[in-house]
């Protein structure tokens, strides 16, 4: 880590998220913004250096010699995360390890693996693994009219509340077989501003032609739905716990493979909203 | 009286568990096997009852004059089979000489129906960190350095197939979807 601090370090963002204070630092002052854009949502900057966890990302640049690579070098403290000459690439390492790091640190929150939209100022969660449909699901219930908060993690508060963590959603293109970053926005949604109680968990997945024909869950399989996939189980399992148990005292949890999305949120949304 | 695991009288296992109730069910977390545990009412209530002193007939006979419903030991023996297997016990029972193992379905099968719920434990095992994180593109997992205290996190990417981020090769060989 010596050797490390000793190095040139041009500029750098201090910021406090989820309890944590995080330092970026670059040796570049070009590179910054695109730093910026990348760092966890709902980050607050801090005026004090000081930090929990620090970032570096070194940056190869150009070269006059044709047979010299510099290679672009990502570390979290003294780990050295990535290494690759795809300056692109490591700006997505970055950005995967602030996000992996803060999820599994966060001191004032727990985080599920889960997508989250809201309807009538209260939570529909979505816990799943990859490729579960989490973010096709939640996609076509923000087209259906809920307010988009999450395509990928339900960022839960010690009163059960599910704050905004509203990053575009990684829709993937059957067309290019790629996952592309697309805002709220272009899907005719809007993201949520401020937290929100629990009202309905859906744990779900994907299964051509499947009806969905869920069964309710007891409170305490509902828990250990959201456990499965909550981020920090083994490192904070008494706080992730306490979280959940808070949702579920007033939410319903469903559970049931689904079939097409458009389908599924329609009736979903239509037992919510019916009297 | 000295407890030992020749005596009668089961214990509940205390140590490096996390205890929480929910409505009528408990949940249990276990530090040791990073294992999570949701015992239904029936479950929960045994495990409570198991203090060392008390043996499978009382245990029953309390149980019985909580629910106001007839209980069967056979009931309690089931539990503790469970209680057991997922290690929630300090020491079982001691199983009287000939009984067989009891199962869910050598009780319904009997004819063994009670007025309480046949006890239920479901579990899970709690997930690493790394195995919650997002999808990554081959071109990011390429860049992890395997032997930097992180490895290649083994995290799903996007590539179709269920591919994750691994070690390929040798030792020097970065991390590729595999």
């Amino acid at each position: 880590m010596v050797k490390l601090d000793r190095l040139g370090w041009a500029a750098g963002i201090s910021f406090r998220v989820c309890g944590l204070r995080v330092g970026v630092r670059v040796n570049d002052p070009a590179i910054l913004p695109e730093v910026i854009k990348r760092l966890p949502w709902g980050w607050i900057p801090l005026e004090a250096p000081t930090v929990d966890m620090i970032f570096s990302l070194l940056v190869g640049g150009e070269t006059q010699r044709a047979n010299v690579r510099r290679f672009n070098l990502v570390y979290f403290d003294a780990a050295r995360l990535a290494r690759t000459t795809d300056l692109n690439a490591a700006l997505e390492s970055l950005e995967q390890s602030l996000d992996f790091w803060v999820s599994s640190q966060a001191r004032n929150r727990v985080f599920v693996h889960a997508g989250v939209v809201a309807l009538d100022g209260k939570a529909i969660v979505i816990p799943g693994k990859s490729n579960t449909g989490k973010t096709t699901l939640v996609a076509e219930l923000v087209r259906q009219g809920a307010t988009y908060y999450s395509d990928e993690h339900c960022v839960v508060d010690g009163r059960g509340r599910v704050h905004p963590y509203p990053k575009p959603l990684a829709i993937y293109s059957r067309a290019t077989d790629t996952r592309i970053k697309t805002p709220v926005s272009e899907l005719g949604g809007i993201a949520g501003v401020k937290p929100v109680p629990v009202r309905l968990v859906i744990a779900s997945e994907y299964r051509e032609g499947a009806l969905w024909r869920p069964r309710e869950l007891s409170a305490g399989k509902g828990v250990l739905t959201l456990f499965a996939n909550t981020v920090s189980a083994r490192s904070q399992p008494e706080a992730a716990l306490a979280a959940h148990q808070k949702i579920v005292s007033g939410a319903r949890v469903l559970k049931g493979v689904r079939g097409e999305a458009k389908e599924t949120a329609s009736a979903i949304l239509e037992e919510l909203t019916s009297p | 009286m000295n407890e030992t695991s020749e005596t009668k009288a089961p214990r509940a296992r205390k140590d490096q568990l996390i205890v929480k109730e929910v409505r009528d069910e408990v949940l249990v977390y276990d530090l040791k096997t990073n294992k999570a545990h949701c015992l239904n009412d029936t479950a929960a209530r045994v495990w409570k009852e198991c203090d060392g002193r008390r043996s499978v007939s009382d245990i029953a006979r309390v149980i019985e004059r909580d629910l106001n419903s007839p209980v069967d030991d056979q009931v309690v023996w089931l539990a503790m089979a469970q209680l057991e297997k997922f290690k929630l016990l300090k020491h079982g029972a001691l199983r009287p000489a000939g009984q067989p193992q009891i199962s869910r379905r050598a009780l319904i099968r009997a004819g063994i129906s009670s007025a309480v719920l046949l006890p239920l434990i479901f579990t899970i095992s709690a997930p690493n960190a790394f195995a919650q994180g997002s999808k990554i593109t081959p071109a990011v997992c390429a860049t992890l350095k395997h032997n930097a205290g992180i490895g290649c996190g083994g995290a799903s990417c996007t590539t179709p197939g269920g591919t994750t981020c691994v070690k390929v090769g040798a030792p020097a060989d970065p991390c590729g979807c595999a």
